[in-house]
C-alpha cells in the first residue's frame, strides 16, 4: 500500500467521489483486498459522516457529500445513526451542564478546572455518560491495580522481614560469641592483675574494652567477605551448573516484545548468539476480546511472508495476555527488520512486532 | 455448438448454493485457519461497501451473487483457485457482477434513475415530517438500548473516541489510546469495530420497531 493510500485525505476524496477513475479503481480494489486499507477506510467514513453531522466539513466537501454520499440509502442510514449519536451525546453534556449549574462553586470551579486541561476534558465529556456507568471500569481498573501494587509491597514487606530477622539472629550470635571472649579476657586479667591497684585495673578495664570493639569489628568485617565471598560460590555453582545441563542440548534464546506504540520509530533490537538454535519470542499483547491468533514473520515492507503459525492461544498473565512463538534462529539474519504480524482468526491485524536482529 | 453454450448458461444460471458448497467457500477464505465464519462476514461486508460506494441499490444482494459465482468456480475447482489470494479473486468476481449489473440497469431507465445522485435534501423531502420525527425519536431510544447491551469497556471506548470536534477529538483519542495503553491504530480498529457493532444492533432495533408500527 503506497503512503498516497494510506492517507487520510486521499480516502476522504475517494468516498467522496472526488478522486480520478484510476485512482478510485485501485482503491476500489483495495478496499477489498487490502486489510489496512479496509480499516482505514472504516475509520476514515466514521469520521467524514461524523464531520457533516457536526458541520465541520467545507462548503465543497458539504455540497459533495450532499450529492454524492448520500445518493446511498444505506449511506443516509449511516448519517442517521451518527445524527442520533451526537444528539445523544450532547443530550448527556446538557444533563452534565445542568447538574454542575446547582454545584457549590468550589465544585464548579474544579469542573471548569477540568474543560480547560485537554486530558481531562476527554473523561469530562465522558462524564457525560454516566448514565451508562462508564466510569466503572476505571475504578474497577484502579482497585485492581491497587490491590496488585499491595500485593507487591506485601509481598516485599513478608520478604524484607524475614531476611531482617535471620540478619538479627547472625548478629546475636556472634555478639554472644565475642561476649562469652570478653568475659573469659577479663577473667584472665583480673587473675593476671589481682594484686594492683584500682587505678591499674580501671586502665586494664579501658583497654580491654577498646580491644573488644576492635575484634567486634574484626569479626563483623570478616563474617561480611565470608558471607559474599560464599554468594560468589553460589553463582558460579549455579552458572556451572546450567552450562553442562545445556551441552548437547539445542540453544534457546528468549525476547518478550512489546506492540510497536504510536508513532515510535525505536525498533527492538534482539541479540542472539550465533550458536542460538531457537528463538522464542513472548508477544505482548494489546487489550482485546480473541482467543486464538496467528503470527505472521514478515521482512520490513510486509510484503514477504517468511513464517507463518498455526493457530496460537494467548496465555494470560499478570498484565495482559501474551503469545509464545518459537521461530529458528537460521531465519533472522543479522542487521535486518523484521515484523512479526498478530492477526485473529478472521485475518484481521491485531499489532505488529517489527524487531532488528543482532548476533 | 451455440446450444451447448446456452445448456452450461442455463446450468450456471440454476445453480443454487447448497450448504456444502457454502462450507468449502468458507473454508476456501478461512486459507487453512477456522475463523468461524468471520472471514466470510468481513469480506461479504467489504464486498457490499464496495457496490455500495457504486451506488447500487442493492449491495447485499450483488454481495450474495459475487459468492454465488466463487462458490460455483470452487466446486468447478475441487475446492481451490490457483492463482489468486481469496480476497483478490473476490473483487475480480465483484467488478464482473458490478459490470452485469451496470448493464442490466442501463436496460432499465426507470432503475438507471435510482442509481443516479440524489440530493439527500430530497429523499428528506419525500417524508412526511411526524413519520420523521418519530423514527428519529425512535432510533435515539434503540441507541440508548443498544449502548446499554454494550460491555462498559466498549462503552467507554465508543462514547468517548467520537465525541468532540476536530482537535479536540483528535486529543481525545491521543488520550484514550495512552490511558488504554495501546496505540492510535489499535484503538480505531476497536472503536470501529464497537460503531459496527452498535449501527447494526440499531438497525435491527428501529427496523423491528418499523415492523411493529400499526
Amino acid at each position: 500500500m503506497s503512503k498516497q493510500l494510506d492517507d487520510a485525505q486521499t480516502l476522504t476524496q475517494y468516498l467522496l467521489g472526488s478522486l480520478s477513475a484510476a485512482e478510485s479503481e485501485r482503491l476500489d480494489e483495495l478496499s477489498v483486498t487490502d486489510d489496512r486499507v479496509a480499516e482505514a477506510l472504516k475509520s476514515v467514513e466514521n469520521d467524514l459522516i461524523d464531520a457533516y453531522v457536526q458541520d465541520e466539513l467545507d462548503e465543497a466537501a458539504c455540497a459533495q457529500f450532499k450529492t454524492y454520499y448520500l445518493a446511498s440509502a444505506t449511506r443516509r442510514e449511516r448519517v442517521a445513526f451518527a445524527q442520533a449519536f451526537q444528539a445523544q451525546a450532547e443530550k448527556r453534556l446538557t444533563a452534565q451542564a445542568t447538574k454542575a449549574q446547582v454545584k457549590t462553586p468550589t465544585e464548579a470551579r474544579m469542573e471548569a478546572a477540568t474543560e480547560v486541561e485537554p486530558g481531562r476534558k476527554g473523561r469530562g465529556i465522558f462524564s457525560a455518560w454516566r448514565g451508562f456507568n462508564v466510569s466503572r471500569p476505571a475504578w474497577q481498573w484502579g482497585a485492581a491495580c491497587a490491590a496488585l501494587a499491595l500485593l507487591i509491597v506485601s509481598g516485599w514487606l513478608i520478604f524484607d522481614n524475614a531476611r531482617l530477622r535471620q540478619q538479627r539472629a547472625q548478629t546475636e550470635a556472634r555478639r554472644d560469641a565475642q561476649r562469652q571472649q570478653t568475659q573469659e579476657r577479663q577473667k584472665e586479667l583480673t587473675s593476671q592483675s589481682a594484686g594492683s591497684a584500682q587505678l591499674a585495673d580501671e586502665r586494664a578495664d579501658e583497654h580491654a574494652d577498646e580491644r573488644t570493639r576492635a575484634e567486634r569489628e574484626r569479626l563483623a568485617q570478616e563474617q561480611a567477605e565470608r558471607d559474599q565471598q560464599r554468594i560468589v560460590e553460589q553463582q558460579r555453582a549455579a552458572v556451572q551448573k546450567s552450562s553442562s545441563s545445556n551441552a548437547g542440548a539445542s540453544r534457546i534464546a528468549s525476547f518478550i516484545l512489546a506492540p510497536q506504540m504510536r508513532g515510535a520509530s525505536q525498533i527492538q533490537t534482539i541479540s542472539i548468539l550465533t550458536r542460538t538454535d531457537h528463538v522464542v519470542m513472548r508477544l505482548r499483547l494489546e487489550p482485546n476480546e480473541f482467543t486464538t491468533y496467528r503470527v505472521t514473520l514478515l521482512d520490513e515492507t510486509g510484503s514477504q511472508i517468511l513464517w507463518r503459525s498455526s493457530p496460537l492461544k494467548a496465555r494470560a498473565v499478570a498484565d495482559g495476555k501474551t503469545l509464545s512463538l518459537n521461530l529458528r534462529a537460521g531465519l533472522l539474519k543479522p542487521q535486518i527488520v523484521y515484523v512479526l504480524r498478530v492477526t485473529n482468526d478472521a485475518g484481521e491485524i491485531i499489532d505488529d512486532y517489527p524487531f532488528r536482529v543482532v548476533k | 455448438m451455440n446450444e451447448l453454450s446456452a445448456r452450461r448458461a442455463k446450468r450456471k444460471k440454476d445453480w443454487t448454493l447448497n450448504p456444502r458448497a457454502f462450507q468449502r467457500l468458507l473454508t476456501w477464505l478461512d486459507e487453512g485457519a477456522n475463523s468461524d465464519g468471520q472471514k466470510y462476514l468481513e469480506m461479504r461486508r467489504r464486498l457490499a461497501a464496495y457496490f455500495d460506494r457504486k451506488n447500487c441499490p442493492t449491495p447485499d444482494e450483488l454481495a450474495d451473487e459475487t459468492f454465488n459465482r466463487v462458490a460455483r468456480r470452487l466446486e468447478e475447482e475441487g475446492g481451490a483457485i490457483e492463482g489468486d489470494a481469496p480476497a483478490r479473486y473476490c473483487y475480480i468476481v465483484a467488478r464482473f457482477v458490478f459490470m452485469e449489473h451496470l448493464r442490466e440497469m442501463q436496460k432499465d431507465d426507470t432503475l438507471l434513475n435510482d442509481l443516479r445522485q440524489q440530493p439527500h435534501a430530497d429523499a428528506l423531502v419525500a417524508s412526511e415530517a411526524d413519520d420523521e420525527q418519530k423514527i428519529k425519536e425512535q432510533r435515539l431510544n434503540c441507541l440508548e438500548q443498544c449502548l446499554n447491551r454494550l460491555e462498559s469497556v466498549s462503552r467507554e471506548i465508543i462514547a468517548r473516541y467520537y465525541v468532540g470536534k476536530a482537535r479536540v477529538k483528535i486529543e481525545h483519542r491521543r488520550v484514550m489510546a495512552e490511558e488504554l495503553g495501546i496505540t492510535m491504530n489499535a484503538l480505531s480498529i476497536r472503536a470501529c469495530r464497537i460503531r459496527d457493532k452498535l449501527e447494526a444492533c440499531v438497525r435491527e432495533c428501529a427496523g423491528a420497531g418499523r415492523n411493529t408500527l400499526p
